[in-house]
């Protein structure tokens, strides 16, 4: 917050200094950035669009000058990998002559300890799994500080929402945790479930509820202390007790997943007739399959978050710098959004209308009853996996 | 990650071996496969014994935290209950099957062989969810039995303890039946031939016999069956029920947010538990005897 008030300050004087120096000065910082440019090959000279900021396209030659390696990126891979790679990752590559190398899935803290205890991580940029992981690494010590003087001009512009970052990690996107129901069931031109409270009203919608075999990431605790009738605001710090009691109304009827494809996978089969995805799911699988009968609602959504994180000793800090902030600028977030609901609508004029609909964007968070607390997470996850853990299994 | 274990299960009915000092070509052979497991095995659980006592503080805080945990408990006695019902299943599909696969002609043998090392070459969550499909509640069983009208309401054969045990058993069936089939065929069929003409009936020549004589692989396989299934981690993940989470899940979760000291201590007592329970195996059954002398005809 501090960084981004003092980058405000400076954005003012801007328009100052640039009625000062009157027409020399701007010609010559376009000037500088045209020899810039001119430094890149002719066929990417084409890439480096007016949109990226003239520090950016400097941090990116220097990459490029510092000659070409190979990235290792660690994230979800699959689909978020290829919607990755539409929006930035390809045009990262041609632009710096370097190549990604993907490694999936991300990894949790452990698996980051694991990396950075061994003195050589092998990942130069990861994404985290949640703000709160992300929390409990930097506490951890395992996180390298990035360049905030090169990132936090860019951050500035992010929407006003909440989203969240420190000297060592970004945030790089929402994700809704939908409620999901079988559309054969109930159609929308029918009766049907519309917000997460739903899933615990088993006379009004029978059948099974596929809900996420963790206490984290997948409104697990949140969902039944909202139905509950606990205020969205008065959430944290988690009731637990009162969470399994109210998950204790539907335990017969609850199929557990534990990973993404299952979420949808079972609603599909039929073996769900009622219950929550992360939005990246559907959206993707909406693309190829429109008329998938699974129906979804942003109604009550409980928000949850990711970022990108650069382990401690990592080989290429400078490159992950770079690409990070070629990430960051406002056209890249809209292939990425218009690619597949995830990203930071930083200009809500280039998302397209997928993104619109799926996209985490200011209509759905106004809908949004909750977000989940990443720093209550980051503070009690070991207690609350030990209680998870004793209740599902008794 | 059920390959492990796999290469034990010839070494098990192996004779004892003496190391003759005398020989120093003994040792040198012996020196590859001694510094191979001291770095992948005892090094890196001797690391794992020390953290259990040290991380976060130097202790019995984490052992303290287990025995207090209910978590814990619950989960270490599903783990076994797993284990064993996988287990016995396997066994009991296994034995059949290789008895008759010792059988037949070896031309015969070895294509039926192959067709039970397929799930081999088949990706584990393929496998996971091409199961989903075939038990779910609209899955392939349920609705031809409900179109026939055999049932009225789906089968419970998914997300429970019994879709884990058949998704462990497809998992572990080949490792019971390598074991069993390698060492059947060892056995000399005239011995029962022998029996059956000195008057005894097929069943018992079988049961006087053979089965004794099958001792030694029975239980390699099954002892190298329910040592693999103790680790079993996606499969009662996306098979299995609420109740249906193992140590090695657990594990993995105490890892995950950095609790390295518990995550430690938990594979401490399983290791513990599972040796515990060999040698008591081993008082009750005389292996050292079974496996042993089964091999000296």
């Amino acid at each position: 917050m501090r960084m981004r008030s003092r980058w405000k300050t400076a954005m003012m004087a801007v328009p100052a200094v640039v009625a000062l120096t009157a027409g020399w000065g701007y010609s010559a910082a376009a000037a500088d950035r045209q020899s810039l440019i001119k430094e890149f090959p002719a066929d990417v000279q084409a890439l480096l669009t007016p949109d990226i900021p003239d520090a950016v396209i400097e941090a990116l030659l220097k990459v490029r000058k510092a000659g070409a390696d190979t990235f290792v990126l660690n994230d979800s891979g699959g689909e978020l990998y290829k919607g990755q790679q539409t929006a930035y990752l390809k045009n990262w590559e041609a632009i710096t002559g370097w190549t990604i190398k993907d490694v999936a899935p991300s990894p949790d803290p452990g698996q980051v300890k694991a990396q950075v205890d061994s003195g050589h991580p092998q990942w130069d940029m990861f994404e985290t799994g949640s703000n709160g992981d992300a929390m409990a690494e930097e506490q951890a010590g395992l996180l390298a500080k990035l360049d905030t003087g090169l990132l936090n001009p860019l951050i500035a512009k992010f929407p006003n929402d909440g989203y969240q970052h420190t000297d060592t990690w970004v945030q790089y996107s929402f994700f809704g945790v939908l409620l999901t129901w079988d559309l054969k069931k109930w159609p929308m031109s029918g009766p049907h479930p519309t917000s997460p409270k739903d899933l615990f009203d088993t006379a009004k919608f029978p059948g099974k509820r596929c809900l996420y075999k963790y206490p984290e990431y997948g409104g697990t605790l949140e969902y039944p202390l909202l139905a509950d009738g606990v205020a969205p605001d008065k959430l944290y710090p988690l009731d637990v007790d009162r969470a399994f009691k109210k998950l204790a109304t539907i335990k017969n009827d609850i199929v557990w997943w534990s990973s993404g494809a299952e979420s949808i996978q079972h609603i599909v089969n039929g073996d769900c007739a009622m219950g929550v995805t992360w939005h990246g799911r559907p959206a993707l699988r909406s693309k190829d399959e429109p008329n998938l009968p699974v129906g979804t609602s942003w109604e009550g959504v409980m928000l949850i978050d990711s970022g990108w994180a650069v382990p401690k000793g990592a080989k290429h800090l400078e490159a992950a710098n770079s690409l990070l902030a070629y990430a960051f600028t406002a056209q890249n977030q809209c292939k990425f959004i218009n690619t597949m609901g995830y990203g930071i609508p930083i200009d809500g004029s280039c998302v397209n209308d997928f993104g619109k609909q799926w996209g985490v964007t200011k209509e759905h968070r106004a809908s949004t009853a909750t977000r989940q607390d990443a720093d209550y997470y980051a503070k009690n996850i070991k207690d609350l996996i030990s209680k998870f853990n004793a209740w599902i299994t008794s | 990650m059920t390959n492990s274990g796999f290469d034990d299960a010839p070494a098990m009915t192996r004779r004892p071996f003496r190391i003759d000092l005398s020989s120093m070509s003994g040792l040198l052979l012996l020196l590859p496969t001694l510094a191979l497991l001291f770095a992948v095995f005892i090094y890196p659980l001797a690391v794992v014994l020390s953290r259990s006592f040290t991380d976060p503080q130097l202790g019995f805080a984490n052992y303290a935290a287990l025995w207090r945990s209910q978590a814990f408990r619950n989960i270490l006695i599903n783990t076994f209950e797993i284990a064993a019902w996988t287990t016995a299943v396997c066994l009991l599909v296994g034995y059949p099957f290789s008895y008759q696969l010792a059988r037949l002609p070896k031309r015969w043998a070895q294509p039926l062989l192959g067709l039970c090392m397929i799930p081999f070459f088949t990706a584990i969550l393929a496998r996971l969810y091409a199961w989903t499909i075939i038990l779910g509640d609209a899955g392939v069983i349920n609705s031809y039995l409900t179109d026939w009208g055999v049932i009225q309401h789906p089968l419970s054969l998914l997300f429970n303890r019994l879709g884990v045990i058949i998704g462990m058993v497809h998992v572990m069936l080949p490792y019971m039946v390598i074991v069993l089939y390698s060492q059947m065929v060892s056995i000399d069929r005239s011995l029962i031939d022998a029996a059956t003409s000195l008057g005894a009936s097929p069943f018992v020549g079988f049961r006087r016999v053979f089965l004794p004589l099958s001792m030694p692989g029975t239980y390699a396989g099954t002892l190298l069956v329910f040592i693999i299934s103790l680790g079993f981690f996606v499969t009662p993940a996306v098979l299995g029920g609420g109740r249906d989470v193992t140590i090695a899940t657990f594990v993995r979760q105490e890892i995950g947010v950095l609790d390295w000291g518990a995550a430690a201590a938990m594979s401490m007592v399983l290791l513990l538990v599972t040796v515990g329970l060999f040698f008591v195996l081993d008082r009750i059954f005389g292996t050292e005897r079974i496996l042993v002398g089964g091999l000296r005809k």
